[in-house]
């Protein structure tokens, strides 16, 4: 008997029941079962529980008194109508140019791709502020947009209300469409649409017959996200409707909450939770049926559809819609933070806005930004949000995404994998509410975390918690099972196998998923306004707050540094996707 | 050494309702290359995956070199890397962002070899299988073959006691895989150790066993040296998976003592005169010639021409009936042609599958 056989027998002297050798430890489960719990579940029970804390009193008053049609009913109203049109609009112009980049035979695709793709990392509040550069009137006094300099009278339902606040909207979420349904293009097998050809059909008839209903599960689930998204954002009918009165659940849940009526604005965020699952739940339901067939294995080089000599009028009309949702806003919001008197160039333009020192002259003797000490503090504040936050999701994700794909079909795995995806029902308004209502008294052993840098931290790691979930999935399932096995074998317990194996094999997909939560992070506004304290300030809230109080350049440099953060740090997220790795596989 | 290297005893593992290994007993002699054999399904896998330690057994129990190293009953189940095994997987599973040096070496470190050990340990591994000069590249830059020899090399590197391997050779091209057989065996040889291996393809098995074990539906239907199972089959489901071609069972009736197929007199009954199924060897049948009595008129179906003799296949009744003759046919594909069998079958199968002596 060998040495090495004696030692086996001592293993086996005393041997582990392990009855699920190489499967992920019940620890893991549990203890991301139990964080889900406290970012998800806790927050919206207590959310709930709070609307109740004076008996049925605020559901009565909300639902019932003379005030409701004002605090509820008429807000809603206009939630609903934005959020569908918005819905069906914003859609139809991101699959029209998918469809144009994708299938045919466009001149400039990659231009009119990345124009397209573009406005989704502008902020919301940004194209917001762009149209109030372009198209402000005097009818709420104040400065002017540029159209009323030149001379030319901009009707109140152009620069006021329903019709710009959808406008905007449209812009920023065709770009969300956009990138689902070229997506969900560019896996439809091309032999599909070549077969159509070879059987006789023009390429009106291809679309419409072949390429639409193949993809239209990925038409309908952006649709859901994008009135999922529109009904909640609160930046964009905040500049754009509140001066006029215009109200939407999202302006009045900010303003009952502001305004010390926290229970009331609890009881809105419910309605407003309820109000898109139910729309998502219905949709998901009636997509669910179709299968995503549309995945399939890729056929070699696709012969593109031609457009013939609608080519260019084509070319020409992408184009301009491109421009005009993205280079139109940016050159706007530039040209606002630099010209002196809003709305025209009579007295021309200035740096003060950006360098210039204090000088009682202007603008209530405020300093240019970067003069501005609450500038430079937002700033690092925002900058390490977005890193933490990237950080935690990160984590998550991984960790997430490990077990559901190494441990699928277990109960555990299956309940973790569905709260994760829960926050995609919770506008971000909504989340914010909730996270008040829980840390905003001391939480048994946790304190009050109200107005703390932590508090920010958690509520972006649950409104981003979907997104890591899905990329933290999409990334393990690319690691086959047998890669670990092979490290089982080799006597590696979980935490080796993770840290050795796992880790180094989906560090890419982790990394480009983090970059998106920071850009998410750094632009968001819906979620931390609640949330912020001015000892915490974030660069979106500093522009919506110098927004709100007229200093419109001010605002509008803010928005610049964020618009260009935001792109640099997406640019970063594409050179890490196509970053090649020392052994060359992808 | 006398003990077994392996001793499955009772082994069962149940998915579900589904019993995949339904009460496997094996032995394995140290140093023996025993070859698990069957279709797709047999359970042939899941046995070896309960063997590494990658799957529990819900009942039975398994020893290694004397070691109890799984127990259904008694939730035993000890960590792979405690077992002295290795493993060769279907798809290599080669770290992707480790070097070719870094996966043969990684498995030492987490059994915590010192680095000059693990060092010298590693170069010995790639220079048996003749992979030293690739050890510096990731192993997505090199081919298939090589990829196979960095997986041998990294299961032999901790020296295991057990070599384990899963379908190994299924992804290789036919001629690279006739090579790989013979490289597996030196290894096996030099090593010193006891292997397992998986596969559905019986040349393999045929070529490469010390002890066969044909498997099916969980269970083992036969376990004996290569040349036995091929001559003494004890099941029909034996008799018709191995042999190149392999045997044709023949359905008979029992009729007042006799069996009889197509009014064919094909010899007494035996236990018990119920119907049977009769064992021809391909190698035992002639084709051709007249009709007359004594023969079957039969369908000639395909031809193909094996190791310098032709294998013709025919059709009776729509049943294929496959021959080794010396020569080409004389009929076309569709045609007749009459079908000849020898006086005496290879064997009698009960309708259950049973042997009859």
């Amino acid at each position: 008997m060998t040495a090495s056989a004696t030692g086996a027998r001592a293993a086996a002297a005393r041997p582990r029941a392990w009855q699920r050798p190489g499967r992920p430890p019940a620890w893991l489960g549990v203890s991301l079962l139990a964080t889900l719990s406290l970012l998800v579940v806790l927050p919206l029970a207590r959310l709930v529980l709070a609307t109740f804390s004076q008996g049925t009193s605020v559901w009565e008053q909300v639902l019932a008194s003379e005030i409701a049609e004002n605090l509820l009913w008429r807000p809603l109203g206009a939630s609903l109508v934005v959020g569908l049109t918005t819905a069906v609009l914003a859609t139809a112009l991101g699959a029209t140019l998918a469809g144009l980049v994708v299938l045919t035979d466009l001149p400039g695709r990659r231009i009119i791709g990345t124009l397209a793709t573009l406005p989704f990392i502008i902020p919301s509040f940004a194209i917001a502020l762009a149209w109030d550069v372009v198209f402000r009137n005097e009818r709420i006094g104040g400065h002017v947009g540029v159209i009323h300099g030149l001379g030319l009278p901009v009707p109140d339902w152009l620069a006021w209300g329903i019709v710009p606040v959808t406008a905007v909207l449209v812009i920023h979420y065709s770009s969300l469409a956009f990138g689902l349904v070229a997506a969900a293009l560019a896996s439809v097998n091309a032999d599909l649409l070549e077969a159509a050809e070879v059987a006789g059909a023009g390429r009106a008839r291809v679309l419409r017959g072949i390429a639409l209903p193949l993809v239209s599960p990925a038409l309908s689930a952006a649709a859901l996200l994008v009135f999922a998204e529109a009904v909640s954002n609160f930046a964009v009918p905040a500049l754009l409707g509140l001066p006029v009165r215009f109200h939407t659940l999202s302006t009045r849940l900010v303003g009952a909450i502001e305004t010390g009526q926290t229970e009331r604005g609890f009881a809105l965020a419910v309605i407003l939770i309820a109000v898109a699952a139910v729309l998502l739940w219905a949709g998901a339901g009636a997509t669910s049926r179709r299968s995503f067939a549309t995945i399939g294995g890729r056929g070699g080089r696709r012969k593109r559809l031609s457009l013939g000599r609608w080519r260019w009028p084509a070319f020409a009309v992408a184009l301009a819609a491109g421009i005009v949702t993205t280079v139109v806003p940016s050159a706007a919001l530039l040209l606002g933070s630099l010209y002196e008197r809003p709305g025209s160039l009579d007295r021309g333009l200035t740096g003060h806005y950006w360098i210039g020192a204090a000088d009682a002259a202007i603008a209530q003797g405020q300093p240019g930004i970067f003069r501005s000490d609450q500038f430079v503090s937002a700033s690092v504040t925002t900058v390490a949000l977005g890193l933490a936050v990237a950080l935690a999701a990160s984590v998550l994700g991984l960790l997430i995404g490990y077990l559901l794909s190494r441990d699928a079909g277990s109960r555990l795995a299956s309940l973790v994998g569905q709260l994760s995806l829960m926050p995609i029902l919770i506008p971000g308004i909504a989340l914010g509410a909730a996270f008040i209502a829980l840390f905003a008294r001391p939480l048994g052993p946790v304190p009050a975390l109200y107005g703390t840098f932590a508090l920010l931290v958690i509520a972006g790691a649950a409104a981003t918690l979907p997104f890591a979930a899905q990329s933290g999935r999409a990334a393990a399932a690319q690691v086959a099972t047998e890669l670990e096995e092979a490290a089982t074998v080799a006597g590696a317990r979980f935490p080796r196998r993770l840290g050795a194996i796992f880790l180094p094999l989906v560090s890419r997909g982790l990394v480009a998923g983090a970059v998106l939560v920071f850009v998410k992070m750094v632009r968001d506004l819906g979620l931390v306004i609640l949330l912020v304290v001015p000892t915490t300030p974030l660069l979106s809230v500093v522009a919506f707050r110098y927004a709100s109080e007229n200093f419109v350049q001010f605002a509008n440099a803010v928005t610049v540094v964020i618009v260009l953060a935001s792109i640099a740090a997406t640019l970063v997220a594409q050179r890490v996707q196509r970053a090649t790795q020392p052994w060359g596989a992808s | 050494m006398s003990e077994p290297a392996i001793v499955l005893r009772a082994l069962e593992r149940r998915f579900g309702a589904v019993a995949a290994v339904d009460g496997v007993d094996l032995t394995a002699a140290q140093g023996a290359f025993l070859v698990l054999l069957g279709p797709s399904g047999c359970g042939k896998t899941t046995i070896l995956r309960m063997l590494a330690g990658l799957e529990a057994p819900t009942g039975g129990e398994i020893f290694l070199n004397g070691q109890l190293v799984a127990s259904g009953a008694r939730g035993i189940v000890v960590p792979p890397g405690r077992r002295g095994i290795g493993l060769v997987f279907q798809s290599y599973a080669l770290w992707p962002h480790m070097t070719i040096r870094g996966n043969v070496e990684w498995p030492l470190k987490v059994a915590g070899w010192p680095a000059a050990k693990r060092r010298a340990r590693v170069d010995e591994a790639l220079s048996l299988l003749g992979i030293g000069v690739l050890a510096d590249r990731y192993p997505g830059t090199v081919s298939g073959g090589q990829q196979q020899r960095v997986a041998i090399a990294r299961m032999l590197g901790p020296e295991p006691k057990v070599l384990l391997f899963d379908e190994p050779l299924s992804n290789l091209d036919a001629k690279l895989r006739v090579e790989m057989r013979t490289e597996l065996l030196r290894v096996h040889r030099l090593s010193g150790a006891t292997s397992v291996y998986v596969t559905h393809d019986q040349v393999e098995a045929m070529t490469m066993a010390t002890e066969v074990a044909v498997m099916r539906s969980g269970k083992v239907e036969q376990l004996g040296p290569p040349g036995a199972v091929l001559e003494r089959p004890e099941t029909a489901f034996v008799a018709t998976f191995l042999g190149t071609p392999p045997g044709n069972l023949i359905p008979a009736h029992a009729v007042g003592g006799r069996y009889v197929f197509k009014g064919l007199d094909l010899g007494p009954a035996r236990g018990g005169g119920a119907d049977a199924s009769l064992l021809y060897r391909p190698q035992d049948l002639r084709l051709g010639g007249p009709p007359r009595p004594g023969a079957i008129p039969a369908q000639l179906a395909e031809v193909s021409p094996l190791a310098g003799r032709v294998v013709v296949t025919v059709l009776v009744d729509g049943q294929r009936v496959s021959a080794v003759t010396d020569r080409l046919p004389e009929a076309e594909a569709g045609e007749p042609i009459q079908l000849e069998l020898p006086s005496v079958p290879a064997a009698i199968f009960a309708a259950d599958g049973r042997l009859l002596e």
